[in-house]
């Protein structure tokens, strides 16, 4: 009889145990909408005094003070982060930003001339402008970064991206610089 | 139980930690092939039952005999303290952006499959599935929605490539074009990117048909039945707090001449509907709210706003391995001074 009692206090814990755990089923909730603005499919984006054309699959984040504008670069693995940033004059100069970003990158600095050897040129609507590859092959961090000089301010264009990321997106990101116009 | 401890230890060389835990230790039965071993949680409640027979004996309630009861007393307790932390108990990680609230916090390795109907102009309506029912051939149903999801696989890891050729699966969104194809787990649980491949059935719409996600989709899936929108989502596990935590400011202090962080904090704003109140969550110096503990943990660098990452722990049972080894002790000390006149009396024959 003693042991019977001890046999069903024992199933009646397990039991007690076992419908403990609701994980098979759906939960279900609402949450309100907020009041953030719906994602933009239009082709031409206007901020500040310029304009760019956006690729569709790319989703425009909000602005924030030092943003020009960010954008969501959505590739089959994941998404990259694009962000536009405009300085006066010539911002610092070619050799300060672009150890900036390699230091952001966890790489040392170079000099002008290693710095120039890497670039290449393509043109847009605003002429030439100079495009950056810069890898952490082992943090799978890259940025494809875009710098376009004007007659007193540069527009500089990061697109921080995974290398598959980048080798996806690499014709929308120069379509999208050379697209670069003032209204 | 040693047994346990020491496959599970020898485990961890090619499985992940958490894959370990849950094969060794969260688990009542290990199947080797076709042969049933007890797992952790049932080892853990057969001693409990073990311990709890001690007592039915009658010659045991005697004065002399108390340290002894007290000693098994604690030992209970702290069992008891480990299931309530096994089955009950939270954690998770909370990322909270300079400017930005966030009242939840996601799982570091359980995943879930969110159905969200976004038709309402005022609200968004979730179906949350949890990862244990995303097993295949599962058929998933809800009075929120009247389709059917049937699952074909669910992925622990899972990678997407390209679509060589079509296949007669009728196939529906990303999956036209890409495979969410199944890889082995890797042992670092945070690189494996979990992926579920799934039929939509029952809508009598052209939307039925093969679907797949994964983790951290850019572009969520989204299909519409009669007029309502729904979007699906496989996130991580998210668990929401009844309070929100605003960052108002994350600040880090370097090592001099390098990039290794030396100390960082977050000030945060903790936004209850009962008390509201500004604090510093800093590292050892964590946040206690409800039951909820949140620690510094991490923090990512942005370009103009910094990412403070939160460890959110709520453990139901986190008093009681104080409590127990307090009885215990108790327990030993009143053995010690009952078993010490019987010592010297033997001493002195």
């Amino acid at each position: 009889m003693k042991n019977l009692t001890i046999f069903i206090t024992c199933m009646i814990i397990c039991l007690f145990l076992k419908n403990c755990d609701n994980s098979n089923k759906a939960k279900t909730y609402r949450i309100l909408k907020t009041t953030e603005k719906k994602q933009s499919r239009e082709s031409t984006f206007k901020q500040d005094i310029i304009t760019f054309d956006v690729p569709d699959s790319w989703i425009q984040s909000d602005p924030t003070p030092m943003r020009l504008a960010s954008f969501l670069v959505p590739y089959s693995d994941g998404n990259g982060d694009l962000s536009v940033i405009k300085l006066a004059g010539d911002g610092g100069g070619l050799q300060a930003n672009v150890n900036r970003w390699r230091r952001q990158l966890d790489k040392s600095s170079i000099t002008l001339s290693e710095i120039e050897e890497d670039i290449y040129f393509h043109k847009g609507k605003l002429g030439e402008f100079k495009i950056i590859e810069i890898y952490n092959l082992e943090k799978d961090i890259n940025f494809l970064c875009a710098i376009i000089s004007t007659n007193n301010q540069t527009l500089f264009i990061k697109l921080s991206i995974t290398k598959l990321g980048l080798v996806e997106s690499k014709s929308d990101f120069i379509h999208f610089i050379s697209s670069i116009d003032y209204n | 139980m040693m047994y346990l401890i020491i496959v599970g230890t020898i485990a961890q060389k090619n499985m992940s930690l958490f894959a370990v835990q849950e094969k060794y230790f969260s688990s009542f039965i290990i199947w080797y092939w076709y042969f049933p071993f007890p797992g952790l949680r049932l080892s853990m409640i057969l001693m409990f039952f073990n311990l709890s027979g001690f007592f039915i004996n009658k010659n045991l309630w005697k004065i002399k005999k108390s340290g002894i009861i007290l000693m098994h007393l604690g030992v209970m307790m702290l069992l008891i303290g480990g299931g309530l932390t096994g089955v009950f108990s939270k954690e998770g990680s909370m990322m909270i952006e300079e400017g930005k609230s966030t009242n939840y916090i996601e799982d570091y390795n359980l995943s879930e499959l969110a159905i969200v109907n976004i038709s309402s102009q005022s609200y968004d309506e979730f179906t949350i599935f949890g990862q244990s029912m995303l097993k295949r051939d599962a058929k998933l149903e809800s009075d929120n929605f009247n389709f059917t999801i049937e699952i074909e696989n669910y992925m622990k890891n899972s990678e997407v490539v390209a679509r060589e050729k079509s296949d007669n699966k009728n196939l529906k969104g990303m999956m036209k074009n890409l495979i969410i194809q199944e890889i082995a787990p890797s042992k670092e649980e945070h690189l494996n990117i979990p992926g579920v491949t799934f039929y939509i059935k029952n809508t009598n719409t052209e939307s039925d048909g093969y679907y797949g996600v994964f983790l951290s989709q850019s572009v969520p899936q989204s299909i519409r039945i009669n007029d309502k929108e729904y979007i699906i989502i496989l996130r991580k596990e998210r668990t929401y707090l009844p309070f929100s935590i605003e960052l108002y400011d994350f600040k880090k202090i370097m090592h001099p001449g390098t990039n290794i962080a030396k100390s960082y904090s977050s000030e945060v704003y903790l936004n209850d509907n009962e008390i509201s109140r500004t604090t510093l969550i800093q590292m050892n110096e964590p946040l206690r709210y409800k039951g909820y503990t949140l620690y510094q943990s991490s923090f990512i660098e942005g370009e103009i706003n910094d990412i403070s990452v939160l460890a959110v722990v709520k453990n139901y049972g986190r008093l009681f391995p104080y409590i127990s080894s307090c009885i215990i002790c108790l327990g030993l000390l009143i053995h010690l001074l009952t078993k010490l006149p019987i010592l010297f009396i033997k001493e002195r024959i």
